[in-house]
C-alpha cells in the first residue's frame, strides 16, 4: 500500500471568513497519527484539510478541468474560495476554435463530449483570466495540453513563471483531438512530457492520465520515474453513440470521451490500482456528484478529488460534496478526512 | 435553484404545458431567455434540458411559477412528463440573450415552428403592449403542432398559419408563406423574430437575406450546463479568420442575427 504521505498541516491564516475555515480551525488541535479513526464519536468536528503533491489545500475537493470553465463562469452561483483548487480548463499554445457541433449528447448515467480543447490560448489566459483566477484563494491549477513535447516544455515554463500557480496539470489524454494528443497510452511519451515539464518548471508536476489503456499501472510508473509529483486520473472514456434513426453519430466528431457517473467503476478501480503501483498521491475523479462518491476514491487511495461532470448539472454541486463529505465524515466518526485514504478493506 | 411543479398538463398528444413554482426566480420576462430543469438526485436522464421561458405568472403566495411548454421527444421530456404537482425540481436561469425590438420597427413578423413558439408568444405579449403591427407565422407538420394561437388573437395580431397535412390552414411550409408575405408587402421598417426546428430556421434566414429583411433567430443545441462552462453548445459563425469560428448558444445566445450564422 501507498504510504501515507501527507504532514501535519496547520490551519491557515483566519483571515478568511468562510463555514469551511472555521471549522478547520476547531480541529486543528486534534493530533494526527494516533488511534484509529473509529475512536471518536460520530458528530465531532471534522478535518478536512490535506496536502496534496506539496500544495496545502483546505479540503480535498477539487474541480476538474474542462468542466469549470476558467472559474469565473462559476461566481454567480457559489463561493468559489470554499473549494479545496481550482483547476481550469486545459490552455494550449495557441487559441482554438474547437470541434464542429454537435459537442456532446446524454448517454446513460453519462455524456459523450467532444469539445476540442476550445481555448483561448496561453498569452490570452495569462492576460484576461490568470489576474481573475489569482484574486481567488484555493491555490489554482492550470492545465496545459500541446502537441509536441516541446510545446509542453514551453507551455510548462511559461505558466511556471507566473504568479499565484500552484501545480501544473498535464493534459497528456486528450481523446478528441485530431493529431492524437494522447501521448499517455505510450509510457515512453509519457515519460518524456513528464520530464520535459519537470525540467521547465519547479512548479508541482501533475500529469492527468487516460483510461484507455491496458495497464493503467504502467503509465503512472512511467509518470513517476520522470519525476511527477502527483497524478490524476481519469480522464474520459472513449465512446461513442448513434442515432438509429438518422444512422448518423450524435455527436459531429463520431467518437468523444464519456463522463459522468457511469463511469465511476472505472476510475475507482483505476485509483485502486495505481495507488498500490506508485507512491505518487492521486488526484481522482470519475463520475462524482455526492459526498460518498468522494468518500469512495479517498478509500480506493485518491488523497484529493475533482468534480467534474456533475459542476455541469448543478452549478454548486461542488461544495455540495465538500459538505456531503464532511457530513459522511462526521456520521462515521471520522475525525480527520486523511483517515480515509486508501482506507479500503477486503475481507478475505 | 430549488423549486417545485405547480402543474403539468397535457395541451395535446404531444405538448405539455409545464409551470415551476421557483421562488426567487426573476419576476421580469425577457423573450428567448431560457431555463434549465432537471429532477434532483436523478442519474438517468443526468443532464437538465433547455427549455425557452413561455410565461412568468404568480401564484397566491407571490412566489413566480416559470411556465414553459414542451413536446415529449425523448428520455428527459419523457420524464418530466410524469412528474407530478408538489414534486421537487431544479430549475436555473433565466439564462441567455434576449430577442431585442430596435426602436425603427414598425411590423414585427414573428415566424413560429411547432415547439418553438414559447419565446414568440411571450415576445408577442410583449410587443402586443405597444403600438406596432404583428404579423405572426405559425407551421407545423399537423394541426397538432400549432399552439398559442389564441395567444397572438389576444393581442391583436395577424395570424398565418401552414400545416404540412392541410389539417389547419394553408397546406404546406411556412417558409412558402412568408416568402409571399414579404414579396407583396408595402409595410416598411419590417423585422422579423424566429424560433423553430433548424431546418425552418435555415430556410426563414434565406427568406430573410433574400427579401433583405432583418432577422433574429433563436436556436437550440443541445447543452449540459447552460451557463458557459462546458462549452458544448457551440455554433458555427460567420468569421473573417481562416477556419470555422463558434459561439455558444447558451451564452452568447440562444438569439442571434441570422446573418451572423452559418447555414447548412
Amino acid at each position: 500500500m501507498k504510504e501515507p504521505r501527507a504532514e501535519r498541516v496547520e490551519p491557515r491564516a483566519a483571515s478568511r471568513e468562510s463555514r469551511g475555515e472555521r471549522e478547520q480551525g476547531k480541529q486543528a488541535a486534534g493530533r494526527l497519527g494516533d488511534s484509529g479513526e473509529h475512536s471518536r464519536p460520530a458528530g465531532g468536528p471534522v478535518g478536512l484539510s490535506v496536502e496534496f503533491a506539496g500544495i496545502r489545500m483546505q479540503n480535498p475537493v477539487l474541480t476538474a478541468s474542462g468542466t469549470f470553465g476558467y472559474a469565473q463562469e462559476f461566481e454567480p452561483y457559489l463561493d468559489l474560495n470554499r473549494l479545496g483548487a481550482l483547476v481550469v480548463k486545459t490552455i494550449t499554445r495557441l487559441p482554438r476554435a474547437g470541434n464542429p457541433a454537435p459537442r456532446i449528447v446524454e448517454t446513460p448515467a453519462g455524456m459523450l463530449n467532444a469539445i476540442g480543447l476550445q481555448n483561448v490560448g496561453i498569452e490570452a489566459f495569462i492576460r484576461e483570466k490568470l489576474p481573475y483566477l489569482r484574486r481567488l484563494t484555493p491555490p489554482l491549477i492550470v492545465n496545459v495540453a500541446g502537441e509536441s513535447v516541446e510545446d509542453f516544455r514551453e507551455l510548462t515554463k511559461r505558466i511556471g513563471d507566473q504568479e499565484g500557480v500552484a501545480a501544473i496539470e498535464l493534459n497528456v489524454s486528450c481523446p478528441n483531438v485530431a493529431g492524437g494528443l494522447d501521448f499517455s497510452t505510450d509510457p515512453k511519451l509519457t515519460y518524456q512530457v513528464v520530464r520535459a515539464a519537470r525540467d521547465a518548471t519547479g512548479l508541482p508536476i501533475i500529469p492527468k492520465l487516460s483510461p484507455n489503456v491496458t495497464d493503467i499501472r504502467v503509465i503512472a510508473r512511467a509518470a513517476e520515474e520522470a519525476g511527477a509529483d502527483g497524478i490524476s486520473l481519469i480522464n474520459t472514456l472513449v465512446g461513442m453513440a448513434i442515432d438509429v434513426r438518422t444512422r448518423r453519430p450524435k455527436i459531429a466528431n463520431v467518437t468523444g470521451g464519456l463522463s459522468g457517473p457511469a463511469i465511476r467503476p472505472v476510475a475507482i478501480r483505476m485509483v485502486w490500482q495505481v495507488a498500490q503501483a506508485v507512491r505518487l498521491p492521486i488526484l481522482g475523479m470519475g463520475g462524482i456528484v455526492t459526498g460518498e462518491d468522494a468518500a469512495e476514491f479517498l478509500l480506493a487511495g485518491a488523497t484529493v478529488v475533482a468534480v467534474g461532470t456533475a459542476n455541469f448539472l448543478d452549478p454548486t454541486n461542488a461544495l455540495k460534496v465538500v459538505e456531503g463529505l464532511r457530513d459522511y465524515c462526521a456520521a462515521n466518526g471520522i475525525a480527520d478526512v486523511r483517515r480515509l485514504a486508501g482506507g479500503l478493506q477486503i475481507p478475505r | 435553484m430549488h423549486a417545485q411543479i405547480a402543474f403539468n398538463r397535457p395541451v395535446s398528444s404531444t405538448y405539455r404545458h409545464l409551470g415551476v413554482a421557483a421562488p426567487g426566480f426573476s419576476r421580469a420576462l425577457s423573450p428567448g431567455q431560457f431555463v434549465m430543469v432537471r429532477s434532483p438526485l436523478v442519474a438517468d436522464p443526468l443532464l437538465p434540458r433547455a427549455f425557452s421561458i413561455y410565461r412568468i405568472a404568480q401564484e397566491d403566495g407571490g412566489v413566480p411559477v416559470v411556465e414553459i411548454l414542451y413536446k415529449v421527444v425523448g428520455k428527459g421530456t419523457q420524464y418530466l412528463a410524469q412528474l407530478d404537482p408538489g414534486q421537487a425540481v431544479e430549475i436555473l436561469g433565466p439564462l441567455g440573450n434576449r430577442f431585442t425590438v430596435p426602436e425603427t420597427v414598425e411590423t414585427a413578423v414573428l415566424v413560429a415552428g411547432g415547439i418553438g413558439v414559447p419565446p414568440i408568444s411571450a415576445l408577442a405579449m410583449e410587443i402586443g403592449r405597444g403600438q406596432r403591427r404583428l404579423e405572426v407565422f405559425l407551421g407545423g407538420k399537423t394541426a397538432d403542432d400549432i399552439l398559442c394561437a389564441e395567444d397572438f388573437e389576444g393581442v391583436g395580431a395577424t395570424l398565418h398559419i401552414t400545416t404540412e397535412d392541410g389539417s389547419k390552414g394553408t397546406r404546406g411550409v411556412i417558409t412558402d408563406l412568408l416568402d409571399s408575405f414579404l414579396l407583396g408587402s408595402r409595410l416598411s421598417a419590417l423585422h422579423i423574430f424566429t424560433c423553430g426546428p433548424p431546418g425552418m430556421l435555415a430556410a426563414v434566414s434565406r427568406v430573410a437575406e433574400g427579401r433583405g429583411v432583418p432577422c433574429q433567430t433563436s436556436v437550440e443545441a443541445n447543452m449540459a450546463c447552460g451557463f458557459g462552462a462546458c462549452m458544448g453548445c457551440a455554433i458555427e459563425v460567420r468569421s473573417s479568420s481562416p477556419g470555422p469560428a463558434y459561439k455558444l448558444v447558451c451564452k452568447d445566445g440562444p438569439v442571434f442575427d441570422s446573418r451572423d450564422l452559418v447555414w447548412r
